[in-house]
């Protein structure tokens, strides 16, 4: 431990832990203001219809109601993160074309201001919406073919994005391959479930600025949206997040924003909303549901020759970040393997569900579902072992992937795999290779336990040629001897820990205790654009800010400078986007490798799969505070199990059947593991800050490929959907002739 | 959230009166109702909050009848030795409620008169041969549980009538009892299938009386005859229960939801009555059968 108590790589305490702990931290919600009026959405009662009249004449009328707002009071009235395809609200006379189209039920149509919550949630319903159905679509083979309704003008057959990989010579690799396994797999949607349902507060600020104070994973972006949709200069919005009740991606695109300044900027009042948690579920993005096909081929002596692959994404109604989701979709479901020939077909498709978009993994987790789940088949059918197989097919320094480039400087998925398999109680190394360990079996015949394994690579940092940059000031404070050291950086704290790193970071720059340091936060108005919390990137982003601006306000106060500022705007190396036929690209400027290994019980009766012990290595370059690495690692974990296992989330015609915590099941403290084993490496990524990777993705993306070895392992049966609910699962295994009466 | 009138009744007398003045609905814990309200859903404009009312909330012994107040809370069952003795398939029903904050506002009565089909003291009430004491301003009935539930959220009770306690008697020894609930996830999960069981074994050994009932698989939870009537006079094992099991199956309907399939329910019911009915005979001294 350092003595003087500054610096990376020490467990501090977060900052943020008693206030949250105790209840004093206040997010949106829980904040308010004299004079504030509430808001109440209206969202879409239809799936696809075009609305041909809107009468707000009763909720204008109900006691205490203010303002009633409608698509033809939105000035510009469309907005998304990487295209703007979604009206504010939806409705006629908007100054969007087609505006008067609701495409799914998250679309909002009305918004009513009254002076209290329950007036409010009164009168919107009282809003009388007439509606001309279109036919809908809900599927996304049903979505592609001619003659299905189309959502949007800009997608042809709803077809938002189409990737092509085209690498090596795939028809005449089958010939030389002495395996060849094929699979379909399927992934569900999933909900984010954040503690902190959505909620704001929108008002203006002493500078005349319409404010939003909000949670979300990035201030400059939701600014640029704000102001896109309401026609303003981004210098009159200002966002603030006073504290983040987690995002996990889901907070990424817009809920709340735009209607809150909306009404804030027209009453010039403030104005207060917060969702329930089924407006929360209902009302923002999920995790893309995938179908994958996939078929690969291997030689005897375990080298994987060739890999094709088709992945088809369920956009849902509006793009949200779709392209860029399935964009690492299709870069990962080859998966971290050197691979000669390799064809992938990757496709987004608008449909009338739910709109998918950023979550946990961002495309990884569906494109390592196919990918391991195959080359755990291929290890079967060559009768080697899973580890074996994929130590002799790893990519490592400047091995070339299918898309034609060599990864980043700092490869380490060998080491990864090795350490591990070693570390993780399950894998002995022989003479012959690696070998599994066989699962202690339980005394009751109905219970089978099993082992699996699953490993990954997931990108740090915006990809594909997307602008990348993260700003950080540093000012250090005092006479003769540094009394104080504020950094601004405006990187979102979404519960992961981030002030209490930056903390970290700015004293181990400027060399004081972080007692000494403060962090000045998502504040559009105090600090410089840092980029989302998304992607892995923000330890490895603000890291590389807030080091070199640090080191450089320490120059200046060595040069006697008082207070000594410094800002640096860190630019990562350039990626490139994909090649439209080939799919050349550099795609990334750093990554994260993980390999996970798993035992699960299955009761062969009720179909029940109880993940027991989890052990996941990770390769986190430099870990800068352990406790909050273990931390992730142990989150992500868990979110992933429940991804694998439990959460189900039932769309019927586009509507959600379970849209309560009670029928969609996230994990419990019961239904967790006894035991997860973080194995944290620290082999260093040269453009990393003191060598840091990013990893909150990382634990996420290879585990229900693991949980379905382990359950293979136990009873001899694959399966490729996911979650594996117990209806799911018993079929498979009475197949089997398991659990039979 | 709708507007609902609130009544609190501080005793059984304040309760007659206030159901004849306003025909609102009787909550106890109000751990369903609440939820109704959040969305919507209660199907009444006044409610009338019973939960105070010290009457109806005991445990008593009265020789082989044990006799359970309506406002007796989970956690009241769990913290009672004498229903840990006597009903260890009530104690185990009780411990899969909700959460601890469940568990200490719901009560046994509020379970029955919410009569959900996945209710979790309904099946092992059911196989205790429970009956139900409904009183009201005029008098009283008793009635077998069975007859109580009627269907999805629908019971026999009458306007101005309460549930005001629920009995059943002891299983000679040697006898035993079990329940089994088959959840999604393992916490805080309403039932997807569940099973209790209860046999009294004679003096050779043999089930002089056998009972199963059901929840989550047909419109109210329900006994199983067709089990029952497999297991009347058999020697307890194996056998036997797998026997039983698969005509359980004759006395249910599930359906498919959200929870799971149809299908599904009915392959986990038969195995559900097979571990139930081991847990029962275990209780009673015997062993488990495979």
């Amino acid at each position: 431990m350092n003595e003087k108590n500054y610096g990376i790589g020490q467990s501090v305490r977060r900052v943020d832990a008693v206030g949250k702990v105790t209840g004093e931290t206040a997010y949106p919600g829980d904040i308010n203001m004299d004079g504030q009026l509430w808001m109440k959405i209206r969202f879409s009662d239809r799936v696809h219809a075009r609305i041909t009249k809107i009468d707000t004449s009763r909720a204008e009328a109900y006691p205490g109601v203010v303002a009633v707002y409608t698509a033809k009071d939105v000035p510009v009235n469309e907005y998304g993160l990487i295209m703007p395809d979604q009206p504010v609200l939806c409705g006629p006379d908007s100054a969007k074309e087609g505006a008067d189209i609701v495409r799914c039920l998250a679309d909002q149509v009305a918004v009513v201001v009254a002076d209290s919550e329950e007036a409010a949630a009164a009168a919107v319903k009282l809003i009388e919406i007439d509606y001309e159905d279109l036919p809908g679509v809900f599927d996304v083979f049903d979505a592609m073919a001619d003659g299905a309704p189309q959502l949007h003008r800009h997608a042809e057959n709803n077809v938002l994005v189409h990737y092509r990989i085209r690498y090596g010579e795939i028809d005449s690799a089958w010939e030389r391959a002495d395996v060849i396994v094929e699979g379909e797999y399927r992934t569900g949607w999933q909900e984010h479930a954040y503690l902190q349902p959505e909620a704001g507060l929108g008002y203006i600020d002493d500078s005349g600025r319409v404010t939003i104070l909000v949670a979300g994973q990035w201030v400059h972006e939701d600014r640029e949206q704000v102001a896109h949709a309401l026609g303003l200069p981004e210098e009159q919005v200002r966002i603030i997040y006073p504290a983040i009740g987690g995002a996990f991606g889901g907070r990424e695109d817009m809920s709340v924003q735009i209607v809150l300044a909306l009404a804030a900027m027209k009453l010039q009042r403030p104005v207060k909303i917060i969702w329930s948690r089924e407006e929360s579920i209902l009302g923002h993005h999920k995790r893309h549901p995938t179908v994958i096909r996939a078929k690969w081929g291997a030689t005897r002596d375990g080298k994987v020759i060739a890999a094709e692959a088709q992945v088809y994404g369920d956009a849902g109604a509006y793009a949200y970040t779709t392209t860029k989701v399935l964009g690492n979709a299709n870069l990962m479901v080859s998966g971290p393997y050197e691979i000669p020939n390799v064809k992938v077909d990757t496709y987004g498709i608008y449909t009338n569900n739910i709109p998918c978009g950023a979550f946990r993994g961002f495309g990884g987790p569906q494109g390592a579902f196919a990918a391991e789940g195959q080359m755990n088949k291929l290890a079967e059918a060559l009768g080697m072992d899973p580890v074996e197989l994929r130590a002799r097919n790893v990519l490592r320094e400047g091995t070339i992937t299918p898309v034609g480039t060599p990864l980043p400087p700092g490869v380490t998925l060998d080491r990864v795999l090795a350490d591990g398999a070693r570390q993780s109680d399950y894998w002995q190394e022989t003479p012959q290779g690696w070998q599994r360990l066989p699962a202690q079996q339980p005394a009751n015949p109905a219970r089978r336990r099993g082992i699996g394994m699953a490993m990954g690579f997931k990108n740090v940092g915006f990809s594909f040629g997307a602008p990348e940059k993260n700003w950080a000031t540093v000012e250090i404070h005092g006479a003769a001897e540094i009394e104080r050291v504020v950094v601004r950086q405006a990187g979102a704290d979404v519960g992961q820990g981030a002030h209490t790193v930056f903390l970290q970071m700015a004293a181990e720059a400027v060399g004081v205790p972080i007692g000494k340091v403060q962090v000045i936060g998502h504040d559009t108005a105090e600090a410089g654009n840092s980029g989302s919390t998304s992607a892995s990137r923000m330890t490895f982003m603000a890291g590389n800010a807030i080091k070199v601006a640090g080191e450089m306000a320490l120059q200046k106060w060595l040069d006697e400078e008082r207070p000594a500022t410094a800002t640096y705007e860190y630019h990562p190396p350039s990626t490139t986007p994909y090649d439209p036929e080939t799919g050349y690209a550099n795609p990334n400027f750093a990554y994260g490798y993980m390999a996970q290994f798993v035992e699960v019980e299955v009761d062969l009766e009720t179909g029940h799969v109880d993940v027991v012990r989890v052990v996941s290595a990770h390769d986190v370059g430099k870990a800068l505070n352990p406790q909050q690495v273990e931390g992730q690692v142990e989150g992500g974990v868990v979110q992933a199990l429940g991804y694998a296992v439990l959460e189900n989330l039932v769309s019927q015609n586009g509507r959600i059947l379970n849209p309560y915590l009670s029928t969609y099941l996230i994990p419990t403290i019961w239904d967790i593991p006894r035991e997860v084993k973080s194995v944290i490496l620290e082999y260093a990524d040269p453009r990393g800050p003191w060598g840091a990777r990013g990893m909150a993705e990382m634990p996420f993306i290879p585990l229900a490929p693991a949980i379905c070895a382990a359950v293979h392992d136990a009873t001899g049966v694959w399966l490729d959907r996911i979650p594996l609910t117990p209806d799911s699962v018993v079929p498979r295994l009475r197949e089997h002739g398991l659990g039979v009466i | 959230m709708q507007e609902i009138d609130f009544y609190r009744a501080d005793s059984l007398d304040d309760l007659y009166r206030l159901l004849a003045e306003t025909g609102g609905r009787v909550i106890a814990g109000g751990t369903d109702a609440l939820v109704q309200m959040q969305r919507d859903a209660f199907p009444a404009a006044v409610v009338i909050d019973a939960s105070r009312i010290a009457d109806l909330r005991y445990i008593r012994e009265d020789g082989d009848r044990i006799e359970i107040g309506a406002l007796t809370t989970y956690a009241d069952l769990l913290a009672s030795s004498l229903v840990r003795r006597a009903a260890p398939s009530l104690i185990a029903a009780a411990e899969t409620v909700g959460a601890p904050q469940t568990r200490a506002r719901g009560t046994l009565g509020g379970n029955i008169a919410n009569a959900s089909p996945a209710g979790d003291t309904l099946p092992p009430l059911l196989a205790l041969d429970a009956s139900v004491t409904l009183s009201s301003a005029r008098g009283v009935r008793i009635l077998p549980l069975g007859e109580v539930l009627r269907g999805p959220r629908q019971t026999c009770l009458e306007p101005g009538e309460i549930i005001a306690s629920i009995a059943f008697r002891r299983l000679p020894q040697p006898s035993g009892s079990a329940f089994i609930k088959l959840s999604n996830r393992r916490g805080m999960s309403i039932a997807v299938v569940s099973v209790a069981a209860a046999l009294a074994l004679d003096a050779a050994g043999r089930i002089a009386e056998g009972r199963v009932a059901l929840g989550a698989v047909a419109p109210t939870a329900v006994r199983s005859p067709a089990a029952e009537s497999v297991l009347a006079g058999e020697v307890p094992g194996a056998e036997t229960f797998r026997r039983a099991a698969r005509a359980a199956l004759d006395d249910i309907a599930p359906i498919g939801d959200v929870r799971a399939t149809a299908a599904y329910r009915r392959e986990a019911a038969a195995r559900l009555v097979v571990r139930a009915l081991n847990g029962a005979w275990e209780h009673a001294g015997g062993r488990a059968g495979a």
